[in-house]
């Protein structure tokens, strides 16, 4: 495959672009500079450092490499989702419960993408193994995240009307049945949404980097289409099991609501 | 029969009493002083230690949906998650005509439930709470929002379930109210529970 190496100097240029953003941020007094100077050094030491460590683990090729990575970007977008939850639960529960679903969606469809789908010769070659994975729990941890957040929030607003409800007699998963509908629903918006706008609105990202580096345009749509399918089955399956696993943590085996363990 | 040993919590007890079919209890107290905290932990709405029999079977046998199809709190504001009155009941129940001895117009039942008055909303929530016929109805100031004609009707049909057997447990600070339920009654203060009863033999009494 044939593309046009990037020399530094390249880099050196389009980095000056930067400027043009921090000399509106001064202009108009927005105070952004700091912010954006520490993210452009955080991006670049981030983006580099990740570059040596893929070409490090290229080289080993070995199913304890490629396992050790997936589990550390595992345990960081757990984090990130931990981060976007306004009503944090106390103690480990509500980043165990995140990166367990995460863990558990991201190695269910990698597994199936390598196993069925891609083949690889082994099947830990990192080449493949990493990249799907992280596109994969990098957008399902948007629905996992947002269908907890949506179902703490509006369960903590409707307290008093899911008590009624328990009162009659409804078990958990009935009395609860509306928020978790819209949580669920929630979850899942922005991957069907970014379906229907991909290839109008936007190139994915992937298929954009496949085309330069000089993959045929036909395959690099095939690609992108496994791994949106591949996105799509993990969101629902990773929504699905944020918010019932939410649903436990917000409640006790006698059907109570315990938002008690919610961060006040 | 209800049979209550040592129902205790951080806020109130320990309470222990029997009661028996077709018997109602006053619950009185200042507010604050756990009357409610308590009928909810009757209901197993509110974490409490202690055991709880009814008609022999021991609550911790029964899943917590079961046991609230029998035992039924009923809060002092209600709230509701249908659009219309008439999607939260069953339709067996005879509503309409339960509606008209609370002198509910009938044909509330097919408003939008953001369009009743909150003495509407009490009388329905009651409605809601006895349509599946609960043994042990546990209610929270039931006719805290209504007038003096639509309490009296409320407090007919409260009678005409407890003459079928049910149990009542009532919490209230109307003394005519407390003279019609009691002369029964638990009252909560923040040094004791003091359960006066007016057949000691049937029912066992506790201090704190």
């Amino acid at each position: 495959m044939d593309y046009i190496n990037l020399t530094f100097f390249d880099l050196a240029l389009a980095s000056l672009l930067i400027l043009i953003n921090g000399g509106i941020s001064l202009a108009l007094g927005l105070g952004l500079e700091r912010t954006l100077f520490i993210n452009t050094v955080r991006m670049t030491v981030q983006l580099v450092a990740i570059g040596f460590v893929l070409k490090f683990i290229f080289m080993q090729t070995s199913p304890i490499w490629t396992l050790g990575l997936a589990l550390i970007m595992i345990a960081l977008a757990g984090k990130e989702i931990l981060n976007r939850q306004t009503h944090q639960l106390k103690g480990v529960r509500a980043y165990g419960l995140g990166a367990t679903t995460l863990f558990c969606v991201g190695f269910i469809c990698t597994l199936f993408a390598i196993f069925l789908l891609l083949e690889p010769e082994p099947w830990y070659s990192p080449r493949y193994f990493l990249p799907v994975l992280g596109m994969i729990i990098g957008n399902t941890m948007t629905g996992i995240g947002l269908g907890m957040e949506t179902l703490t929030t509006s369960v903590k607003r409707d307290l008093k009307l899911i008590e009624d409800r328990l009162s009659l007699g409804q078990p958990r998963f009935i009395a609860l049945g509306e928020h978790i509908r819209k949580a669920m629903k929630t979850g899942m918006m922005p991957i069907i949404n970014a379906m229907a706008a991909s290839g109008i609105i936007s190139l994915p990202g992937m298929m954009t980097g496949q085309i330069i580096s000089g993959v045929d345009p036909i395959e690099a749509t095939k690609y992108q289409l496994m791994i949106m399918f591949l996105i799509a089955g993990g969101t629902a399956l990773g929504t699905t099991g944020g918010v019932v696993g939410m649903v436990y943590l917000l409640t006790d085996e006698r059907h109570r609501l315990r938002l008690e363990r919610i961060k006040s | 029969m209800l049979e209550i040993i040592n129902l205790k919590n951080e806020i109130f007890g320990p309470v222990a009493l029997e009661v028996n079919e077709g018997q109602s209890i006053v619950v009185r107290g200042a507010s604050g002083s756990g009357k409610t905290r308590f009928m909810r932990a009757i209901a197993d709405l509110d974490e409490a230690s202690g055991e709880i029999y009814l008609n022999g079977q021991d609550r911790k046998d029964l899943s917590a949906y079961e046991w609230r199809k029998r035992v039924r709190f009923v809060s002092a504001d209600s709230n509701w998650w249908f659009e219309t009155v008439e999607e939260h009941f069953d339709p067996e129940f005879e509503l309409e005509n339960n509606m008209r001895k609370l002198s509910l117009k009938p044909e509330l039942m097919n408003w939008h439930v953001s369009k009743l008055s909150t003495g509407e909303r009490q009388r329905l929530a009651f409605l809601r709470a006895i349509a599946d016929e609960p043994q042990v109805l546990l209610l929270d100031e039931p006719t805290s929002a209504l007038d003096e004609n639509s309490t009296e009707k409320l407090e007919q049909m409260i009678e005409s379930i407890k003459s079928n057997g049910t149990i009542i447990f009532i919490a209230s600070h109307h003394s005519e109210q407390v003279k019609k339920f009691g002369p029964n009654e638990i009252f909560f203060s923040n040094e004791a529970v003091e359960v006066n009863l007016s057949r000691p033999e049937k029912l066992k009494s506790s201090i704190k």
